[in-house]
């Protein structure tokens, strides 16, 4: 936290040699993350990458409030909701496509990255409303605390506790529900 | 259990890394930044137009009436001229300052310029960062110094203001200077601002101190510094990057250690009198301790007691005073050597603090009853060795002379003779010099016995503080002086 507090403070005072330091430390958090909510190692590295991209060209104006990680996964989080809101407007209007989350969580490269159980547990995700999953793994993979992400999607602290509720004991269904399977 | 009941945990296993591909866009994208960004701060050439435009004489004219307007216009604008400008405004700058960023470069006689970043959160909070990357952050509220040393990931706490960083603390230095006076030492352009220069200067006093102002803003934006430490030795100082009043989070003069540092502390005066009156109450105990052995002992034949709970168990001691205040954590605070009976002379240590590092010292009582606060270990261990070796060569008078006894008074012509029967191997090896097999010398002694004969004493190959030495009665004694020990060798039994 007070590394990073510093590193702001630095990166603020014009020093844009930090940025790679931030980068390294938070790349496969953030990649993780997204990969998790868009479920697409290709996109999730696009995301990054423009995240980053505004992040740099906010050197002066940056002001933490919060805590680094924090920031940088809310970031993630609207990049990748963006993302998920254009793709849906695409497959709306490309009506004969097939399910795309299915087709992608049960591809071989998510297998060979993430291990067989957590493959379930990627294609068991997808299977979630995309806030719910947002919810999820916001608060249980970046440790945002529940306010923070009310926060973030503009929504009551109640919604999103009853999201991440939901999303849990969906969750857990899917995957009982997948292994007597 | 199944990955259902623990999916917060699985959800925590998810791990991918980062592509060499987004390492790669993300770093030429910072790269760029970073030329874009030296671009803009280093200073293009213009092209030299100014020799074409002042060939004209109308020009030359026009130029001069405009510059003249601009000077009246930007006095009247900014409310004063450039030699207006007092050090007091610039003064009450720098006292009004709710933080100061700001860097430091220290020139020392023979040694490298030394860079030092600085933060000040007033009123009371520093934070230096040094080049070698250590971070010292500073309490004068609190009066505390903490170094954090992010290479080998300790800290230190100080409970004192650390005097050396006086040096970085540029503005509190200012603040502090008394009855000193001021003089302006004309204008200068530094990092293309026009600034003004103050001279500050003090009776009887040679450090030299010198402010350039923003003339605009009375903030300063330079400052020069020669001074001489207390050794004499000139310190030159350059303060730049002046910033006043930028945010500066409170978490960064934070005095805790990090998760994962090693922490040790530097007293000061407040821990200093607990760990004395600590020490204190330490002796007490073990004052009273020695006591209750010694009326133990008067109850019991003159034997002391085997172990300290004796004391407790007899009704003597309570248990609490076998604590050591200063460390309350162990159970048995003390360490005790039961003395045997008849007590050796050479005996003298019965009772000290138990302990994993030496420290300042620790106290140490003795047979007498009196108690000593020792500070040097080697003096302490020298004790206990020596106690040692004089408990050794008695067992060896000894063995010599129930030796002698079975063989018609004749001593044994070599102590290996003792071995195993009367001895054991071990008690021929010093103490203080394990590796050698026997370490002492033995002078079988003729008959009659003189009982003042020199039979036995310790190898050395330098005199040092003295040597045990055994006599053919059975005594050990420690003989100090050298000189003493070669008359006594060689002095006919006699005379002796």
């Amino acid at each position: 936290m007070l590394e990073d507090k510093l590193l702001i403070w630095k990166f603020n005072r014009g020093n844009r040699n930090v940025l790679r330091g931030i980068y390294e430390k938070y790349k496969d958090d953030l990649v993780t993350l997204a990969a998790a909510l868009l479920n697409d190692v290709s996109s999730a590295e696009d995301v990054v990458h423009d995240v980053f991209v505004s992040f740099i060209e906010s050197s002066r104006k940056f002001r933490l409030t919060g805590t680094l990680k924090g920031y940088l996964a809310t970031c993630v989080a609207n990049k990748a909701r963006n993302r998920n809101k254009a793709k849906q407007t695409h497959r709306s209007i490309a009506l004969d496509e097939a399910n795309p989350a299915s087709a992608v969580s049960n591809s071989p490269e998510f297998g060979a990255i993430f291990g067989e159980e957590l493959c379930h547990l990627s294609w068991a995700l997808q299977q979630l409303p995309y806030e719910q999953r947002e919810v999820l793994i916001l608060h249980t993979y970046s440790g945002m605390k529940f306010k923070a992400i009310a926060g973030q999607q503009s929504v009551s602290i109640n919604t999103v506790q009853g999201r991440y509720r939901y999303a849990l004991d969906k969750l857990r269904s899917i995957l009982n529900g997948e292994i007597k399977r | 259990m199944r990955p259902a009941d623990n999916i917060n945990e699985l959800i925590k296993k998810l791990k991918l890394k980062a592509s060499a591909e987004l390492d790669k866009r993300v770093h030429d994208d910072i790269s760029a930044a970073l030329t874009k960004s030296e671009k803009t701060k280093s200073v293009q050439p213009e092209p030299n137009i100014w020799r074409t435009i002042m060939k004209s004489r109308i020009i030359k004219l026009t130029a001069v009436a405009v510059i003249i307007i601009t000077v009246f216009v930007g006095i009247h604008y900014f409310g004063g001229s450039i030699e207006n400008v007092a050090f007091a405004d610039v003064m009450q700058n720098i006292q009004n300052a709710r933080t100061l960023t700001y860097r430091n470069v220290i020139t020392r006689a023979s040694q490298d310029p030394q860079v030092v970043e600085t933060m000040v959160l007033e009123p009371h909070l520093m934070r230096v960062e040094l080049p070698d990357g250590r971070i010292w952050i500073l309490d004068h509220g609190e009066g505390k110094t903490l170094i954090l040393d992010s290479t080998n990931k300790q800290t230190v706490m100080s409970s004192t203001p650390q005097k050396a960083l006086d040096l970085y603390d540029t503005f509190r230095n200012f603040r502090n200077i008394p009855d000193f006076s001021v003089s302006n030492i004309g204008q200068r352009t530094i990092d293309g601002l026009q600034a003004v220069g103050f001279q500050l200067t003090r009776e009887n006093d040679e450090n030299v101190r010198i402010v350039w102002a923003n003339p605009r803003t009375s903030l300063p934006i330079r400052i020069e510094q020669t001074v001489k430490d207390e050794n004499g030795q000139v310190i030159k100082s350059v303060t730049t990057n002046i910033i006043f009043d930028a945010e500066l989070d409170q978490s960064l003069f934070r005095l805790d250690a990090p998760k994962g540092y090693t922490q040790r502390f530097v007293d000061g005066p407040h821990e200093r009198t607990v760990k004395l009156t600590k020490r204190m109450k330490s002796a007490k105990n073990m004052q009273n301790i020695l006591r209750a052995c010694m009326v133990y002992a008067y109850d019991h034949g003159y034997h002391w007691p085997d172990n300290l709970q004796d004391l407790t168990k007899y009704g003597i001691l309570t248990k609490d005073t076998l604590n050591n205040p200063s460390q309350p954590e162990r159970e048995n605070g003390y360490i005790y050597i039961k003395p045997s009976t008849p007590r050796p002379p050479h005996q003298k240590v019965v009772l000290y603090e138990a302990h994993d590092s030496w420290g300042d010292g620790i106290n140490v009582g003795f047979v007498d009853g009196h108690v000593e606060f020792i500070e040097k270990e080697s003096m302490f261990k020298n004790q206990l060795e020596d106690e040692r070796i004089a408990k050794n060569m008695l067992k060896i008078l000894l063995a010599c002379m129930v030796y002698a006894k079975d063989h018609e008074d004749q001593w044994p012509d070599s102590l290996q003779d003792l071995i195993p029967r009367r001895l054991a191997r071990d008690t021929l090896i010093h103490p203080g010099q394990p590796e050698r097999e026997n370490g002492y010398i033995y002078i079988k002694p003729g008959t009659p016995i003189s009982p003042f004969q020199i039979v036995l004493y310790e190898k050395y190959d330098s005199w040092g503080d003295g040597i045990n030495v055994g006599y053919a009665d059975g005594h050990v004694q420690f003989i100090k002086k050298e000189s003493f020990f070669k008359n006594e060798l060689i002095k006919p039994d006699e005379t002796k």
